[in-house]
């Protein structure tokens, strides 16, 4: 069994597990753990970006990070200025 | 003979609007419900102030969304599918998950801003905010749970028509028509290039484009079943979109630039304040006025609600398309009615901080706001995803330049709401 597989495996023995428990704690574990495996599955499927990485891409993707970067900074400027 | 051919004419016509009629919605509907609450807010606030000046800029704003919006019928017709997924597929989980994350974040504040709208409006008929809420509530899940996009988006139209409120409401005011039509050319107001103007100037641009237009169309396209050899129709159908929200905006500039505005301008917070300043000497505008404002907040709550419920079906796999029945896409509907049920709660909580929601909102858009736009872009330059699809060097020389220029406007707009006193 690959390593990719045994983990699939572990999640989905914990996840049954819980199902047999009935109390409201079981239940709420095995929501999370449904919801943790959901997001899991999507990051698999997404891995790996499809779109080839050209030099625009990886300049725009460049100039968003930096951009989201500046409004942080201003923002927590603004959110100590306010406390202060 | 040639009455044969104008009958052969008349013939293609017909069969060409009855092609049209039964695509028709997506294109509309988004710029119809561009103009929400809040945009009609702008509009009444750009009126009392400036009076006609900046008619000129609202006429630039319809091609400028067009030409965005128009990339997510060829992106959703071409690939099938949503933005979001899109996002997901192409760029990778990092930016997938910011983009939904957000795009969740930002779709909920806005509809806590289109109830504000809403109850403000039929608050000036007596109407009390929760029994507001609930009815609208009711009316949404009632036209949502229909079980078919068809009929959700022929009465969504029907919602878009009342939207066109404002224009018979010109008539009965008998507006300076010489005056509207020296609002067309672009000057700047006599008070020169003040602060006001500026952020007058950023909050109509940024009223143009908002994150939830590109995910909901695209979305919108897909559920309706829409191919490569509808993209014609669908172009169409938002240049006929854009076109009425400029037409609804320019109406909403000449009613209380007519009424309200004196040399100097005038301010007024909401639109809500402009139909009850009006409703003393002109009640049937006033009403008209505040009607479009409800109209304008539910058709922008039915767009946003649907925008994010579309976009975490797409990537958590759900059955997500409107024409499932609620047994058939339980997670689709969920999602949609909790949100729903949550902005309405915020509306109707004592002491919850609105006015401090309505300024975040323009703060949250401006961080998904160039993300969603540049992702645009570069999906419709991928010639692999877009074939004979993808962005012509005109398109593109266009698209950039608009997405660029809004990138800008947008974020000076969100630092002068953060920081008020930067541009006076």
């Amino acid at each position: 069994m690959s390593t990719g597989n045994m983990e699939n495996y572990q999640e989905t023995k914990n996840m049954v597990d819980y199902v047999d428990d009935t109390s409201e704690k079981g239940r709420i574990i095995y929501v999370l753990r449904r919801w943790r495996k959901a997001i899991n599955d999507i990051n698999k499927k997404y891995s790996k970006p499809r779109l080839q990485m050209t030099p625009l891409v990886r300049f725009s993707l460049l100039a968003l990070r930096l951009y989201l970067i500046m409004l942080v900074i201003v923002l927590s400027y603004k959110f100590y200025t306010m406390v202060r | 003979m040639e009455g044969s051919w104008y009958y052969y004419k008349y013939r293609r016509f017909v069969k060409w609007l009855g092609l049209y009629l039964a695509l028709a919605g997506p294109g509309i509907i988004v710029m119809v419900a561009d103009n929400d609450a809040g945009g009609i807010t702008t509009y009444a606030a750009t009126g009392a102030k400036f009076g006609f000046n900046l008619i000129w800029l609202l006429v630039l704003l319809g091609p400028v969304a067009y030409v965005v919006q128009e990339m997510t019928v060829r992106l959703g017709a071409v690939t099938k599918r949503g933005h979001a997924e899109a996002i997901f597929d192409a760029f990778g989980s990092f930016w997938g998950w910011f983009s939904l994350i957000d795009l969740g974040v930002l779709d909920f504040l806005t509809m806590v801003t289109e109830f504000i709208g809403m109850t403000a409006a039929l608050k000036i008929f007596g109407v009390p905010p929760i029994l507001t809420i609930v009815a609208v509530s009711i009316l949404m899940i009632t036209i949502f749970m229909h079980g078919r996009y068809w009929t959700w988006e022929k009465i969504v139209l029907l919602f878009c028509v009342l939207n066109l409120i404002y224009i018979p409401a010109i008539l009965l005011i008998h507006p300076n028509y010489s005056d509207v039509i020296k609002g067309l050319i672009p000057v700047i107001p006599i008070s020169g290039f003040t602060g006001d103007f500026f952020f007058f100037f950023m909050a109509n641009i940024g009223t143009t484009i908002a994150p939830w237009m590109i995910f909901f169309q695209q979305s919108s396209v897909v559920d309706k079943g829409m191919t490569e050899k509808d993209i014609s129709f669908g172009k169409f159908d938002t240049a006929v979109g854009a076109f009425f929200t400029v037409v609804v905006a320019i109406a909403c500039v000449i009613l209380t630039g007519t009424l309200l505005f004196k040399p100097g301008g005038v301010d007024i917070d909401s639109a809500a304040q402009a139909a009850i300043a009006i409703m003393g000497s002109y009640p049937l505008v006033g009403s008209a006025l505040a009607i479009g404002l409800f109209d304008a907040g539910l058709l922008g709550a039915m767009c946003i609600s649907l925008a994010s419920s579309w976009a975490m079906g797409e990537v958590f796999g759900w059955a997500h398309s409107i024409n499932n029945k609620v047994s058939e896409a339980p997670m689709f509907y969920a999602f949609y009615f909790l949100s729903l049920f949550f902005a309405g709660l915020v509306v109707i909580t004592p002491g919850a901080p609105l006015v401090l929601i309505t300024l975040f909102v323009q703060v949250v858009a401006v961080t998904l706001l160039p993300a969603a736009l540049v992702f645009l872009l570069l999906l419709l330059n991928n010639e692999e995803m877009m074939g004979k699809y993808k962005n012509t060097a005109m398109q593109n020389v266009w698209g950039f330049l608009i997405v660029f220029t809004i990138i800008i406007i947008s974020t000076l707009y969100a630092l002068s709401v953060i920081f008020p006193e930067m541009f006076k």
